[in-house]
């Protein structure tokens, strides 16, 4: 699971308001390559909430995205290779993602996270 | 200015006695819920009123245009028409509910009621509170007005509303942060830029940047703002409106000595209590004209202390001069959502820092559940929780003793005054959560499903995904026409065949069957477990989704509808969905002779009967099966799982089946199908999987699965056989689902290979 995924991801339990973002308990990273794509970094960027994925990035050790971004900033090679890097090539392989309001664990592996619900949580 | 305005503030000089004191009957009858604001002229309420007994005059009570004063020439008059129609549904007066109370007549008061109204920010003497009049030009008001114009409003009881980044939730008066809708529109970068280079932004301790939700407000002449303070937990930093088209007075309300330990709540008792009346409570009061075109700032004590308010009249007296308000004011506000609680120094202001208050004082738990009140700078009044409505509830608390008090508190109303109104705000509200975008969906998955459908792909999906490889070119040409850098939901996304389809777009799979998850993640494809029926997915994200050969596994309308719906609701305003499901009217009869028909509308009980279902395992349509060889090597059934295997079936079967799938083989398969029921075509089918004995996955799960009846063995094909659970879709029945959900059109539907499909835009 990439960083970009958890951005998107949200605890959808019944009775949660705020089930985004997930924090994320790690156990095993891997980083694998992607395409190096700014057209595509530029795209996503305003979509992303940014403090989630700061957060996130930090939670897995990488310290290099800075908290505060412009999008003046998206010019900036550099900064466009750390933020590639943070989103896209590395992988959260085992661990689990935890629901910030109710704490349910949602387990990771082989790279999948599992967000099946239990039929008392819909 | 008209009769209703010339008399703003004022009541025609008849009152109504304080509660709790006996009426005394007059001629007078104060009526709620009744004027030419709920389309009552003031002469069909005399012609009404007058089958008791003549009526003087009808004259506006306050300048709501929903209360009014009726003069009877005789009290026995008015005695009858408030026995007869108090509380009463009123036929002669289109149905409504009318509230009365006698009332006297008392001559106007000398006491200056309204207060000055000031020009600057800095005769109000607020802290944080900052004015900056011509602060977009007369193009830029034009250019900003037409852009909003244009765009979708949302219509609330009494104004109008677009909300830009994040949507501002009435209910709760706050925001979902995980429901983000977008970036601001590009119509107000330039206001952005501006307002970020304000000192109280830039040399502000707390961030207010960047701006990322802006709530645009359209007031008609005369409608107001409920006094509040925006939710301190919902927003940080300063909040910014900009008044366009026209003017109004906002008037700024402090409530000292605000007494918690008295009243545990501050709903209850604090500001409840009317200003002028001395001891307990009371309130500090300034006015500021914001003039069309203009910014007011506030910050620091104007933002989390002080209340605004925007009194629900048609014009404002400004220094001796009578301001008319427009036909219309359109306001643009600019906040900042706040991630985490507030720590503001207005501690007992601050709902992140004492449980219960709600922003605004004058709700009760019980009246916030019935209105929909917002928490908008320039946000809304109209919701019908009025100023008028809450100030009868600290007149009823307070005591009144000055002409001028009586006065007001006269032009006021109770809130059952607005039962009309308050069924309509009722009926947007509900409307209101019809379109937040998430609901809860609290049902489980029936049996029919998990057997015939989740635990069957579980067992065979190695081999389900050997087979699965073709592309089916509408899918592929809908996801070739998105943008460059969309971001794609593939619900049910199987074995991920259409994961990264795009190479410019990013796709994320989910599936409810592990294993076939598992086969997407060992492809490098980002893939999860999940629930078409609950998307883990926060909403309005998405560029993008596709739900491909999915919702024929549903068993219900209801879970057929709510598949929908989440598709809907993960995606952005104006993002796409495409959904496929197999169609009753197949265009190669000879695969749904492989199928077995499940004999009328099964419940899970009558699944679960062995017998039937023994049954249905000895009809002699699910033994005639026909394996075709591919050329890889792998075998597939002509079974047609999704579209692709059809393209298989055509493209290897071409010499040996005539593939030319008239209508008219079509319209054949079905009366032959429907033969004696041709109302009600069959849809609910048992569809055979053959796994071939020599598949690895043989000798796993499916050892036990025919160990427990769970599947069959076919000795003659040497495969063991799993049925599959479907409901194949009627023509326009997928197009009626579709028209259940809210929030989104079809902009597309066709048929096509079996299948019928529909594009739904997002509103």
């Amino acid at each position: 699971m990439r960083l970009l995924t958890h951005n998107m991801l949200s605890c959808n339990i019944k009775g949660v308001t705020k089930g985004f973002p997930l924090s994320i308990e790690v156990q095993r990273l891997d980083t694998k390559d992607a395409d190096f794509n700014p057209d595509f970094l530029r795209n996503i960027f305003p979509k992303l909430e940014w403090k989630a994925f700061h957060d996130a990035a930090v939670s897995i050790g990488l310290n290099d995205i800075p908290e505060q971004v412009d999008p003046t900033m998206l010019e900036d090679h550099e900064f466009l290779q750390k933020f590639h890097h943070a989103l896209l090539e590395v992988h959260l392989e085992e661990g689990a993602l935890i629901c910030p309001e109710t704490g349910r664990r949602f387990p990771v592996t082989k790279g999948v996270p599992n967000m099946l619900l239990h039929e008392d949580e819909v | 200015m008209d009769d209703v305005s010339s008399s703003t503030g004022e009541t025609g000089g008849f009152t109504k006695p304080r509660p709790g004191v006996e009426q005394k009957p007059t001629a007078h009858l104060f009526v709620a819920n009744c004027g030419p604001a709920v389309g009552l002229s003031f002469d069909v309420i005399k012609k009404s009123f007058s089958s008791f007994g003549p009526v003087a005059a009808v004259h506006p009570a306050g300048d709501s245009g929903t209360r009014v004063v009726v003069s009877f020439e005789k009290v026995e008059d008015a005695v009858a028409a408030k026995n007869a129609w108090n509380g009463h549904k009123c036929d002669a007066l289109q149905g409504r509910i009318m509230f009365m109370q006698f009332s006297v007549f008392q001559p106007p008061s000398l006491v200056e009621d309204h207060h000055p109204v000031m020009t600057s920010s800095a005769e109000c003497g607020i802290p944080g509170l900052q004015l900056y009049p011509d602060f977009v030009s007369e193009d830029e008001e034009k250019r900003l007005l037409a852009a909003v114009d244009q765009l979708p409003w949302q219509v609330l009881a009494k104004r109008r509303v677009q909300h830009f980044g994040y949507e501002f939730l009435y209910k709760s008066r706050n925001v979902d942060l995980s429901q983000r809708l977008g970036v601001l529109p590009p119509f107000v970068d330039a206001v952005v830029e501006r307002l970020s280079a304000l000192p109280e932004l830039t040399s502000s301790e707390e961030r207010s940047l960047p701006l990322d939700q802006l709530t645009v407000n359209e007031y008609p002449r005369g409608i107001g703002l409920s006094p509040h303070i925006d939710t301190h937990s919902a927003f940080e930093g300063s909040i910014m409106s900009l008044s366009l088209a026209g003017p109004c007075a906002m008037e700024f309300r402090r409530y000292m000595n605000a007494s918690k330990e008295e009243s545990g709540n501050l709903t209850e008792d604090d500001d409840r209590g009317s200003d002028n009346v001395p001891g307990k409570s009371q309130m500090e009061r300034r006015a500021l004209l914001l003039p069309a075109r203009s910014l007011v700032v506030l910050s620091d004590e104007a933002r989390y202390v002080w209340h605004h308010y925007i009194p629900h009249h048609k014009i404002d007296y400004v220094n001796g001069e009578i301001i008319e308000r427009g036909s219309r004011r359109v306001s643009f506000t600019f906040r900042k959502v706040r991630h985490g609680p507030c720590h503001c120094k207005f501690v007992q202001d601050c709902d992140s820092q004492v449980s219960g208050i709600p922003s605004s004082p004058f709700l009760s738990t019980a009246e916030s559940e019935e209105c929909l009140n917002s928490d908008e700078l320039g946000g809304d009044a109209g919701l019908d929780i009025s100023d008028e409505s809450s100030k009868v509830n600290y007149q009823n608390r307070g005591k009144r003793t000055s002409r001028s008090e009586s006065r007001r508190s006269f032009s006021t109303d109770q809130t059952i005054g607005d039962v009309g109104d308050a069924q309509e705000t009722r009926e947007l509200q509900q409307k209101n959560l019809n379109e937040q975008s998430f609901r809860h969906f609290s049902h489980p998955t029936p049996d029919i499903e998990k057997q015939y459908v989740h635990k069957v792909y579980d067992a065979i999906a190695p081999h389900f995904s050997s087979t699965r490889f073709a592309k089916w070119p509408k899918v592929a040409a809908f996801l070739d026409s998105l943008a460059p850098g969309s971001i794609i939901a593939d619900s049910g996304c199987g074995n991920g065949k259409y994961l990264g389809l795009n190479p410019k777009c990013y796709f994320i799979g989910c599936d409810i069957s592990p294993p076939l998850v598992a086969i997407c993640s060992q492809r490098g494809h980002e893939a999860l477990v999940a629930d078409a029926l609950h998307l883990p997915y926060r909403s309005n994200f998405y560029d993008a989704a596709i739900s491909i050969a999915v919702l024929h596994h549903l068993s219900s309308d209801q879970r057929r509808i709510r598949a929908l719906e989440e598709l809907v609701r993960v995606v952005r305003p104006g993002g796409k969905v495409l959904i496929t499901v197999w169609a009753v009217e197949q265009e190669d009869s000879r695969l749904v002779k492989k199928w077995t028909p499940l004999e009328g509308k099964y419940t899970e009980e009558w699944v679960a009967d062995e017998d039937v279902k023994s049954h249905l395992k000895k009809s002699p349509s699910s033994s005639s099966l026909n394996i075709i060889q591919e050329g890889d090597g792998c075998e597939a059934t002509i079974c047609s799982d999704d579209v692709s295997t059809l393209d298989i079936v055509e493209r290897d079967e071409a010499s040996r089946v005539d593939s030319s799938t008239s209508l008219s083989s079509i319209e054949e398969q079905q009366s032959i199908q429907t033969a004696g029921k041709v109302q009600d075509p069959q849809q609910e089918y048992f569809v055979p999987w053959h796994l071939p004995y020599h598949r690895a996955e043989v000798n796993g799960a499916s050892v036990a699965a025919v160990a427990s009846g769970f599947a069959r063995k076919d000795d003659k094909k040497g495969a063991v056989v799993y049925d599959r659970y479907y409901h194949v879709f009627a023509e326009g029945e997928l197009e009626r689902l579709t028209s259940k959900v809210k929030g989104a059109v079809i902009v597309d539907q066709f048929y096509d290979k079996s299948n019928w499909c529909v594009i739904l835009q997002k509103a």
